[in-house]
């Protein structure tokens, strides 16, 4: 009998009960990478994770600045940052030393995290609904959805998902037709051909000390 | 914001009217005083409305933040046109619109608001919403450095220091990066060290080099723990301790520093298990210290 990349001799120096356990071992590997994204699964996880922030948003009494960490790290557990760090730096990951990789990996998943922790943190008293889910690319499913606002047209936002270990990660936010990701790498990209990674990771370092909106 | 908390004093927005009240001194310091009083009745329903406007802000609710603020904003106030601007450019409640962000910006940094100058900077660095443009971001970064922002004098340190937007110059950014470094922005600290180590646009000293990576290691900085847990392994421009030096290569090599890691193996090698121990020991009781 011949196992996928065991050879023969190794195979059959294995005991019965050592085989079974191969084998399950084997399978269950298997099944857990092969686990496909399914519309429904990934709109159930979109789900689950609007109600999470809703809740962090909602709390009564807390500042702004305090809801928005909550949020942060919602995003940072769920978001496939190093995933979309390597996509928005583009060819220049390939040429990048191990050293200026782990940096702009810190220093991108902060300043990520800081402007989508702004932008989805104010959304309290909203209404968020999934409206509907497809297939994209070879292994992910956008879910859309739709923010409903007091005042104001509803926000139309798409949420790129794909499935990781027993859960899901988000790759992407399409919002009004504009991929969050693509934009910033070609505004990264601006900024490597002027600079190189060195001064990328320079103007990402300077870039987290924006001034927020200030009280008196 | 939760990153730099340098003191970096904020001031009155009635302090040009009150100097300019001195000076007119005539019916002496009562009248003055009076006067003042007045003008700080005058703008009142001006700041009750901000003030609904930050407390919306705070709520979540920036449809009535963007109504208050914008008000105030075209009647000229520079600290609503600044968080107007911000809710343009972090699309808090509207559609993000970095042009018009920086249009907001740009009348508060003209009524002298740093934070708008130092945002600014930021912008023509990273070409947000506008082309890079390294002189305008030095012009915005000094305007807001010279009105005592620590971290635009950080920022305009490096501009000197990699001779972006400026001819390179390595005393102008040791003296912009000194300033910040004082202030408590860690990554100046940091750099401080670095500028002393080397004698970049300053005599060489390794006493401040040592000072300075110290200062940015308490605040928690991976990188100059990795500086500073070397220096005392050495006893380079600071007594050597190696209990001191094992905490920060620990502290730093917890952080995933690859490099701290490698300097604490080493270490490791010629220490005593109880030194080592209580290196460990005082890296687990380790908390980051705010600058004073």
């Amino acid at each position: 009998m011949y196992m996928w990349g065991v050879s023969e001799t190794v195979w059959q120096k294995l005991g019965q009960k050592r085989k079974v356990f191969v084998a399950v071992l084997v399978l269950g590997l298997y099944g857990g990478a092969a686990q496909a994204t399914t519309p429904e699964g990934a709109s159930k996880f979109i789900d689950n994770l609007s109600s999470k922030a809703f809740k962090t948003l909602s709390a009564d009494g807390t500042s702004l600045e305090s809801k928005e960490k909550g949020v942060r790290n919602l995003l940072s557990d769920n978001f496939d940052l190093p995933l979309i760090g390597r996509y928005v730096l583009g060819s220049a990951w390939r040429k990048a030393t191990p050293d200026q990789r782990s940096t702009y990996q810190s220093l991108f998943k902060e300043y990520i995290l800081r402007s989508y922790s702004r932008r989805f943190g104010g959304y309290s008293g909203q209404k968020f609904s999934v409206t509907g889910a497809k297939p994209i690319g070879k292994k992910d499913i956008l879910v859309s959805t739709q923010i409903s606002r007091p005042s104001g047209p509803p926000i139309l936002a798409g949420w790129r998902v794909r499935a990781k270990g027993a859960s899901h990660r988000i790759l992407d936010v399409v919002v009004s037709g504009v991929s969050m990701v693509v934009t910033q790498r070609s505004e990264f990209r601006a900024v490597i051909r002027k600079q190189g990674v060195d001064g990328l990771i320079e103007t990402l370092r300077l870039q987290v000390t924006k001034f927020s909106a200030q009280g008196k | 914001m939760c990153f730099f908390m340098g003191n970096e004093g904020m001031k009155h927005p009635l302090q040009d009217k009150i100097r300019l009240i001195k000076r007119v001194n005539v019916i002496g310091i009562v009248s003055g005083v009076l006067i003042a009083a007045a003008l700080a009745i005058g703008p009142q329903p001006a700041m009750a409305s901000f003030e609904d406007g930050w407390r919306a802000y705070q709520k979540g609710d920036f449809a009535t933040a963007l109504n208050e603020w914008r008000k105030l904003a075209e009647q000229g106030d520079a600290k609503a046109q600044f968080n107007l601007g911000v809710m343009y450019d972090e699309g808090r409640g509207v559609k993000e619109d970095r042009k018009t962000a920086i249009g907001w910006w740009t009348k508060a940094a003209q009524g002298r608001s740093k934070e708008a100058q130092h945002n600014l900077g930021m912008t023509f660095l990273f070409g947000s919403g506008v082309d890079i443009n390294y002189p305008e971001a030095v012009n915005w970064l000094r305007k807001a450095s010279l009105q005592g922002s620590a971290r635009s004098q950080y920022s305009l340190g490096k501009m000197y220091s990699l001779g972006l937007g400026v001819n390179k110059d390595n005393s102008e950014a040791f003296n912009w990066i000194k300033m910040a470094a004082e202030s408590g922005i860690y990554q100046a600290q940091y750099n401080l060290g670095k500028i002393y180590r080397d004698g970049r646009g300053v005599d060489k000293n390794i006493e401040n080099a040592a000072k300075w990576f110290l200062a940015a290691a308490r605040q928690g900085y991976a990188k100059a723990q990795n500086h500073i847990g070397i220096r005392l392994a050495r006893g380079e421009g600071i007594d050597k301790n190696g209990v001191e030096a094992f905490k920060w290569l620990t502290l730093a090599a917890n952080a995933g520093h690859k490099l701290a890691n490698q300097n604490r193996k080493a270490l490791m090698e010629i220490l005593s298990p109880e030194v080592r121990a209580e290196g460990e020991k005082r890296a687990r009781d380790f908390k980051p210290e705010k600058w004073k």
